[in-house]
């Protein structure tokens, strides 16, 4: 039996040459690369198939405050418990070990675990080991990641949010602050308060993303930020809430002042002096396109004037004020901070905002955050919290809206808080929103992975290095295009202009990204690929939000992403030389040995011993190697890989 | 501004033939409970039910263009040259006498004489997602519910056309569309979000034998079986009935149609060689061989600053696109049975605001409807700014239930939703009967 196992093991290799010859017809069919000659797949890009060099260091979570979070999550289960006893609701029994596993590393880093990092967690005996791991996956260079995925459907960020405003730098610095752990309350209010050009303060791209909308700039950040939507009373009182039109204006007044864009015709004189200059020493000189989108490029600049006045709209129809009456500057509910009284309109708004007294600051994260471990808010929608929302455990919100005020908005310490509880460990329990029930936490919510932990986890089976390239950070940016409009010569201009294609431009960091295509997708990490992604892309198909809309991100299915998973190049992804499960199969000494390789890497589970027969008849059938790549395809292809339970 | 008179004024002549249909089918049709979820089953029912001869609808097919991000009326279908509305844009006589449109719009202008325009169209929001769920749904968004899309419910009622193509297709990917809603995920749009492309990844590499996917397919569902006898949900129902839909359109027959380099160049040129202009080519395809429901998205109108700089080249993309569609359709004696829709979630401001742009305004703003025998003209009227509506008011529902009448779905009928909640296909919206033949 086993050196009938050890053979087929020898003549995969073999056999995969088999496979992938024919590959050749498929990609003339497609229209995609020719792999070379000597090669037998397409070839996986150099970069991602070595383990990545050294990655910038993530905040850990802090030791001294292990104990905290204990106390904190049995009080969370107390209260959990209290309510379902209370509503004779049986409490889900704990999840096995490789069921919870993947469902840390999803939930913590964005991806499944890999083969190595399942079986380390499974085998382990110690006893705190779920503690353990979520200490480790919370300070772990997936972590920034994941969460700059979750901020930005949240935040809408875009790359650029107009053709010439180029915001990488805000996607970035977001992504730092996931990095370092920054209190919520601080950097939310830095990217409310922020001045100048985005590669000098890059926390301006939070206003520059809605640029020319500065009053539904408003409306996106007090829904964000308070859960709470006054939009409709931009044109007049909300029809089922409290907010009058006069409301809205006096919120309104507080940034009133903010310019995002310094007077056009800034720029348009310095073209103009450019163009002038080159045709002085040669008439058919044109300025290249880039140069022109360089120096408008240098427009975007968030600049806070106070003496600016707020009117309302000239067709304000009620009787406590007139039409273009002068508002002032109101909050919507409590008052700004005594400290902050001396500051700018703009600062005491966001001093107001963020102030650990203004309680739907805390509860509105205390809230998305419970709904994004657990899988359901205690209300929803997240972003519509009003004071007759109902709440399934008044409770509970209550008591997380005050830990994360005690934790002084430290959002990896309060995320430890939940995964340390036992209800986030129960086996997950389905809920169907559609029955207007309340869900009641029996365990978490079985919920299908994210677009992007899809995307991300099958690169995970398949590569080493999902951080496969650099690309130009602000500084670089800052460097290559800032310009003073004022005495900017056709000299600078042009050599600006092709610095700028070089090493910076869109065209360029594209270029870069490059160097990690395979088949038409460049395989790094969703949190590191350009926002937006095109329509169909892969991670588009699954639902990723296009960042027009706030949370816009679905998972529901549709035919294209079948289809792409049928037919897509992922399975061939997973067996190309020198990817991570076939290394692991090549490495594996019997069939048995390589159907836990391809379960545990895939399901992150062993095979029952009904998957072993299904298998084992499949790999019998004569054609090795043909066999895996079916197996490895249909696992991939189970309801069971999209599903975190 | 007074909507309600307005729309009070052509409450519906409904004929008799269509109320005992409906009669009839109701009584069929609420024999199938539906409480506790639509499964196939009942889907089947409703299907069998819907055999009977239903109201006849002229329209086979529906093209429905949504301009996302809110088109502005004042740059395209109801200029107002020489006000204070009027903006950057010039006005030009269109082959209707005394109807102005945009200059940017000469092909559509000089066929406008087939075309109804209506110009009172009107909404009760000035937010994009609410505004874009309501022209789709018909309903506002409620947190315990999906509303089915009108494309979903024009597939739940009537039998597809085509039984090798999906009945409902979305040329376009926003975020947030409705899709199937409380309805069979068999019958959401497939999305091809880039129509040039057409739909992707529809074959298995040819080095697999015939046999190979269905093994594949049947390993899949082997290996899942420990995961589905442990978890249930709705989630995962739809999941398999869209894999059906994937595996049925993979074998079928009629794929190529998908492809719109079969096209001539010269054809592809006249739609242009846009985003808007290759999907309208491809929804002509579609139409062609059957396809129900084609939605086609193009935004984004969405012009708070510098309105003059980017709506005009969006114009003239749509200018192209849809005139060339109309004439492709009629050429080939489609119009006939293809209503071609063009409406968007609200319009825009009359006035222009400091960033030389227009804001949300849903007071007023247009559409048009073209095919099926729709009567040509101008339906309802905006007043001399284009603020608020002069005559004839007509909402999102209206607009719905007049593409449903065409359609032959039943706008009467109740249909209840898994939460056990009443709901009728375009709420309470009544068909425009003027335009309707």
């Amino acid at each position: 039996m086993r050196s009938c196992l050890l053979a087929c093991a020898i003549l995969f290799a073999a056999a995969f040459q088999i496979i992938f010859m024919s590959d050749i017809a498929w990609a003339q069919h497609r229209g995609k690369p020719k792999p070379s000659q000597q090669f037998r797949g397409y070839g996986l890009p150099e970069p991602v198939k070595h383990l990545p060099q050294k990655l910038p260091d993530v905040a850990p979570v802090e030791a001294t405050r292990k104990g905290e979070c204990r106390e904190a999550a049995r009080a969370i289960d107390n209260l959990v418990e209290a309510n379902l006893k209370h509503l004779s609701i049986p409490i889900n029994p704990v999840a096995d070990d490789h069921v919870f596993v993947r469902r840390l590393f999803l939930d913590t880093v964005g991806t499944i675990p890999t083969l190595m990092e399942t079986n380390a967690f499974a085998s382990s005996m110690e006893i705190a080991k779920q503690e353990t791991l979520i200490d480790t996956l919370l300070g772990s260079h997936g972590y920034p990641g994941h969460m700059l995925n979750y901020w930005s459907n949240i935040l809408r960020i875009l790359d650029r949010p107009e053709e010439n405003i180029l915001a990488y730098g805000y996607r970035d610095w977001v992504r730092e602050q996931m990095r370092i752990n920054r209190p919520y309350d601080e950097w939310v209010y830095e990217m409310m308060t922020a001045s100048g050009k985005v590669w000098d303060n890059p926390a301006v791209g939070f206003t520059l993303r809605d640029n020319g909308m500065p009053l539904v700039h408003v409306d996106n950040t007090i829904r964000v930020f308070l859960g709470t939507q006054i939009g409709c009373a931009q044109c007049h009182d909300h029809p089922f809430d409290k907010w009058t039109q006069k409301d809205f204006y006096q919120i309104a007044a507080y940034t009133y002042g903010t310019q995002t864009k310094d007077d056009r015709a800034a720029a348009i004189d310095a073209i103009n002096r450019v163009q002038t200059e080159m045709k002085r020493d040669d008439p058919d000189a044109r300025l290249k396109a880039t140069v022109e989108q360089v120096l408008e490029a240098n427009l975007f600049r968030v600049a806070y004037d106070a003496s600016s006045s707020m009117t309302l709209p000239h067709d304000y129809q009620y009787s406590d004020a007139a039409p273009l009456d002068h508002v002032d500057a109101k909050v919507l509910w409590g008052s700004v901070p005594s400290d902050a009284v001396d500051q700018s309109p703009r600062e005491q708004y966001a001093r107001w905002l963020t102030s650990s007294t203004n309680e739907l600051f805390a509860k509105t994260l205390a809230n998305r955050l419970w709904k994004k471990v657990m899988g359901v808010g205690l209300i929803e929608p997240s972003d519509d919290i009003r004071t007759d929302s109902p709440c399934e455990n008044e409770e509970l919100l209550q008591f997380l809206t005050e830990e994360l005020v005690r934790l002084e908005f430290n959002q990896k310490e309060f995320l430890r808080t939940l995964f340390y509880t036992q209800t986030y460990r129960r086996e997950s329990s389905n809920f169907d929103p559609s029955t207007a029930e309340f869900y009641h936490y029996p365990g978490p919510r079985l919920r299908r992975m994210s677009a992007e932990q899809v995307w991300d986890s099958v690169l995970t089976i398949a590569t080493y290095n999902p951080y496969p390239y650099s690309l130009p950070g602000n500084e670089r940016l800052r460097k290559v295009i800032d310009v003073d409009l004022a005495t900017v010569n056709a000299k600078q201009a042009e050599a600006i202009g092709s610095e700028f294609d070089d090493s910076v431009s869109p065209a360029a960091r594209f270029k870069s990204m490059c160097s990690a295509a395979y088949c038409g997708e460049i395989l790094a990490r969703s949190s590191e690929l350009p926002s937006p992604l095109p329509a169909d892309h892969f991670i588009r198909q699954f639902g990723q939000c296009d960042r027009e809309t706030i949370e816009g991100d679905s998972t529901e299915p549709n035919v294209p992403q079948i289809l792409t998973m049928f037919n897509g190049p992922f399975t061939h992804m997973m067996l190309e030389e020198g990817s991570v499960i076939n290394d692991f199969l090549k490495r594996s000494s019997s069939s048995r040995d390589a159907l836990d390789v391809m379960f545990l890497s895939i399901l992150n589970r062993p095979p029952t011993s009904r998957d072993r027969e299904i298998a084992m008849a499949e790999l019998n059938r004569g054609d090795a190697a043909m066999g895996y790549g079916n197996v490895v395809w249909a696992l991939i292809n189970t309801r069971e890989f999209l599903f975190i339970q | 501004m007074d909507r309600s008179n307005a729309v009070n004024t052509r409450l519906f002549n409904e004929d008799t033939s269509r109320r005992s249909w409906m009669a009839a089918a109701a009584r069929s049709l609420l024999g199938v409970s539906l409480v506790g979820g639509i499964g196939p089953r009942h889907w089947q029912a409703l299907a069998q039910a819907a055999e009977m001869t239903p109201p006849t609808g002229k329209a086979k097919s529906v093209i429905f263009l949504s301009m996302t991000g809110a088109m502005s009326h004042l740059e395209t279908l109801d200029p107002k040259p020489g006000t204070s509305s009027a903006g950057a844009t010039t006005a030009i006589q269109s082959r209707v006498p005394g109807v102005l449109v945009s200059e940017l719009m000469p092909k559509l202008s000089y066929m406008l004489n087939g075309i109804s325009l209506i110009r009172s169209l009107t909404t009760e929001t000035a937010d994009h997602e609410q505004g874009k769920y309501l022209m789709r749904t018909s309903y506002k968004p409620l947190n315990s519910i999906r509303h089915p899309g009108l494309g979903a419910w024009a597939n739940h009622i009537h039998e597809r056309a085509n039984k090798h193509l999906p009945g409902n297709v979305l040329l376009g990917s926003s975020a947030g569309h409705p899709g199937a809603g409380f309805l069979p995920a068999s019958i959401a749009p497939v999305p091809v979000p880039n129509s040039a492309n057409g739909l992707q990844n529809t074959k298995s590499p040819p080095y697999l034998a015939d046999d190979q996917f269905k093994r594949r397919m049947s390993l899949a569902s082997q290996f899942d079986a420990s995961f589905r006898s442990k978890n249930d949900s709705q989630l995962i129902d739809a999941y398999d009935q869209t894999v059906r839909e994937a595996v049925r359109l993979m074998g079928s027959a009629e794929l190529k149609v998908f492809d719109i380099n079969a096209e001539k160049e010269q054809i592809r040129n006249v739609y242009g060689q846009t985003q808007i202009g290759q999907s309208c080519l491809l929804a002509r395809r579609l139409v062609e061989k059957g396809v129900r429901f084609i939605e086609v998205e193009y935004g984004n109108w969405d012009h708070h600053a510098d309105i003059n700089k980017s709506c005009p080249k969006m114009v003239t993309e749509l200018d192209n696109a849809l005139s060339a569609l109309l004439r492709d359709l009629s050429s080939k004696g489609l119009l006939d049975e293809v209503l071609v829709v063009l409406s968007t979630e609200f319009g825009r401001s009359p006035s222009i605001n400091v960033n030389a742009g227009r804001d949300h305004h849903p007071g007023v703003f247009s559409g048009l409807m073209c095919g099926a025998g729709v009567k040509a003209g101008v339906f309802g009227k905006s007043d001399a700014l284009g603020g608020s509506v002069d005559e004839d008011g007509v909402s999102h529902q209206d607009v719905n239930a007049t593409i449903a009448t065409a359609l032959g779905l039943p706008l009467d009928q109740e249909f209840e939703a898994p939460n056990g909640r009443p709901f009728r296909i375009c709420d309470n919206g009544q068909p425009i009967q003027a335009i309707l033949a």
